[in-house]
């Protein structure tokens, strides 16, 4: 069991620069998980602008008649006019459809702008340094702000090869990609050059803005930057939908993941990135990571060999002081809160409890818009009824007590921090939903049965109710039976 | 018989208010410290990778059953003035299948969300407001379907020695043997690891030390 810490693993893997032979079982093992690519947000662009696309090509080719242009065959043109009516009416649709395509390409250029400026900030030392090359790479990094779309020389050269290898001439390995390689960013180039274009000249052409001379000009600047972005989509639509080794990248975009194994083998810096990621987040979560049981063997071999050559960094006084303390025995802690619950029932004659308090407080929220409506609600009724407060509560008053004592335990044990607590392969917006969700299950449950597990089970069990039983029996039941279908959020 | 100290006027109901304040804080430091403002910790019992929640909680609950047994044996406390949750077997039965689906999906419960919100858990906050969503939704919305669960299956304020017909201490002994049980399967379980298979990493466990 290797078990580094994560500076040393960063370190060592970054300077890993061309992926291990793997062997058939961690292929096999690699092909079944999983890993993050694309974010919704560009799974749903990707796909409108697909579909637009086809649709703007379709009624574009046959609305361009005049004799200059013409490209399309007549029984074509006949065909797709048939299927609107008229020409007016497939006209309307093609601009109608492209102010919306320039809506929503506006949209999402505003407002994605700042997130991919946040991910992958361009260093500004970095674009002051010299060269062609470098002066080429500052243009692109400043158009498109993130690095991960700026092509480089490594680019150059995975375009090189890729190309002498479709036809047969080289048999070079192609050099490690990041989360883009080297024609998918040429492409993105061509793409953000033209698409302005493709706007502004579709704009001025359906709605005659500007001179006479600016109109006849935008129609040829229209329909070259269409012609261009379309001979690079052959290709792009080409390697990715219909190439039998791309086809995990075509459905990365329907599912926004795709293998791990596809990753190593045709991203695999963007590969290295995600496990750093991983292994920080199990390191903090995780006592120990075993390396053989994260990186396959060859892979965790070369790391191991590069980490005995890395020393450590001091550690300072502060990374010593920040290390949470451990958990109480389980069986301590119970027996202490055993003898607080028997302290409540000698003073008060009654149990613990939680989650009536959040009902007690939506109550009173409700009664300044309608006591009537709290009043005569079957759930909430009882909180009001003799004119009572529904917060002057044992319940709510203990729950202020539980934030309290929580938050002073925490403390004492260097355990506060904001974060999300979740499993290894789920994403933070999921295990959010899923936490609201499972809330609103717990809510509902906990008002039907009549109390939560401190409430009912603690209680009702200490009690010896026979309700309390039922209800903790079957909170046990169902949980161990739930987790095994959602065992995908937490293993 | 002196206590409970409220039932007897010991003290007012405003008064009441301060030592559940007080109580509150013993409850909530309890919780955090046995690790339970942290959702893996918690679900990691479903899992079979640590089973705190069952040792804390069957702890606790024999510790409090036995001083109540005690304490009303020794004429110091009055059982008949403690509050025993009404029995309705379907409403308690289904609420608990909810609420057992909702540990898993949520990983915390209403009483351990508040001590992960307060530690700063982002999870514990969504968590949390979900159970207020919930809850009030009962009301408002589900409340007219649901009255059929939600009164079903009354039996009345029975206790299980009532139920069986019992003397309250050998009830208290079998439950006592069944935990000391149920403690002893769950050590074994922590070895056992079924779903070592279905991680997506099989060295490495859930739990949280």
């Amino acid at each position: 069991m290797i078990n580094l810490n994560a500076y040393k693993f960063e370190k060592a893997l970054l300077q890993l620069k061309t992926p291990p032979k793997l062997t058939a079982k961690e292929k096999d093992r690699m092909r079944q998980r999983k890993m993050k690519k694309h974010d919704v947000a560009i799974l749903l662009v990707h796909w409108f602008n697909a579909f637009t696309w086809i649709f703007m090509l379709m009624t574009g080719a046959a609305l361009i008649i005049s004799g200059l242009y013409k490209f399309a065959p007549d029984f074509y043109i006949n065909i797709v006019r048939a299927l609107f009516g008229e020409t007016a009416d497939m006209l309307k649709a093609h601009i109608w459809l492209g102010v919306v395509w320039i809506f929503i390409f506006s949209m999402y250029t505003i407002f994605g702008y700042r997130k991919y400026l946040r991910k992958n900030p361009v260093q500004h030392a970095e674009l002051k340094k010299g060269g062609w090359m470098q002066k080429f790479k500052t243009f692109q990094c400043v158009l498109f702000g993130n690095k991960a779309l700026c092509i480089d020389e490594n680019d150059l050269l995975w375009l090189k090869l890729r190309v002498l290898g479709i036809l047969g001439k080289s048999t070079e390995p192609l050099p490690p990609q990041g989360s883009f390689n080297g024609g998918q960013k040429m492409y993105g180039l061509l793409v953000a050059l033209m698409t302005p274009v493709i706007m502004i000249t579709g704009l001025i052409m359906s709605f005659h803005i500007g001179p006479i001379w600016l109109i006849q000009v935008a129609i040829p600047a229209h329909f070259l930057a269409v012609g261009l972005v379309v001979s690079g989509l052959l290709i792009h639509v080409y390697m990715g939908a219909v190439l039998p080794e791309e086809k995990p990248a075509f459905f990365s975009m329907i599912t926004g993941s795709t293998s791990e194994l596809f990753l190593y083998k045709h991203h695999f810096k963007f590969w290295k990135k995600r496990i750093i990621e991983q292994y920080k987040w199990r390191k903090e979560n995780v006592e120990e990571v075993d390396l053989y049981d994260l990186l396959p063997d060859n892979v965790a071999k070369e790391v191991e060999k590069i980490a005995a050559t890395i020393e450590d960094p001091k550690p300072t006084e502060e990374t010593i002081n920040l290390k949470p303390k451990p958990f109480w025995n389980p069986y301590i802690a119970g027996a202490l809160l055993g003898l607080v619950m028997l302290l409540t029932f000698f003073l008060l004659g009654r149990g613990l409890g939680a989650s009536s308090a959040l009902s007690r407080l939506g109550a009173y929220i409700y009664s300044f818009f309608s006591l009537d409506y709290v009043a005569n609600n079957p759930a909430w009724g009882k909180y009001v009824s003799h004119g009572k407060n529904p917060l002057m509560n044992f319940m709510i008053f203990e729950v202020i007590g539980i934030i309290i004592g929580g938050y002073f335990s925490a403390k004492q044990g260097r355990r506060i921090k904001v974060e999300i607590l979740k499993g290894p392969n789920i994403s933070k917006k999921k295990r959010l939903f899923f936490a609201f969700f499972g809330g609103i299950f717990m809510g509902i449950g906990a008002r039907i049965a009549r109390g939560c597990t401190s409430g009912l089970a603690l209680t009702g069990g200490a009690t010896m109710a026979v309700g309390g039983w039922i209800f903790m029996l079957a909170i046990f039941f169902f949980g161990f039976i739930g987790a095994y279908f959602f065992r995908r959020l937490w293993l | 018989m002196i206590a409970p100290l409220l039932k007897f006027g010991y003290f007012t109901v405003d008064f009441s208010y301060v030592l559940a304040l007080i109580i509150g804080i013993m409850f909530g430091y309890l919780l955090e410290k046995g690790g339970f403002g942290n959702a893996r910790k918690l679900v990691s019992q479903f899992y079979f990778t640590d089973f705190a929640v069952l040792k804390v909680m069957f702890t606790s609950i024999i510790v409090a059953m036995l001083g109540l047994l005690y304490f009303n044996w020794v004429g110091i406390l009055d059982l008949s003035k403690v509050y025993i949750v009404p029995t309705y077997v379907t409403a308690q039965l289904v609420g608990g299948a909810f609420l057992g689906l909702g540990f898993v999906m949520g990983g915390l419960c209403p009483g351990t969300s508040f001590v992960s919100a307060a530690t700063g858990k982002i999870d514990g906050m969504v968590f949390l407001l979900g159970v207020f969503v919930g809850t009030m939704s009962f009301g408002d919305i589900f409340y007219d379907w649901l009255e059929p669960i939600y009164k079903g299956g009354y039996i009345g304020k029975v206790t299980l020695p009532e139920f069986f017909g019992m003397n309250a201490g050998v009830v208290a002994f079998i439950i006592v043997l069944i935990a000391v049980i149920s403690f002893w399967l769950g050590e074994k379980a922590e070895k056992w690891d079924p779903y070592k298979k279905l991680r997506s990493y099989p060295n490495e466990k859930i739990g949280v030390k």
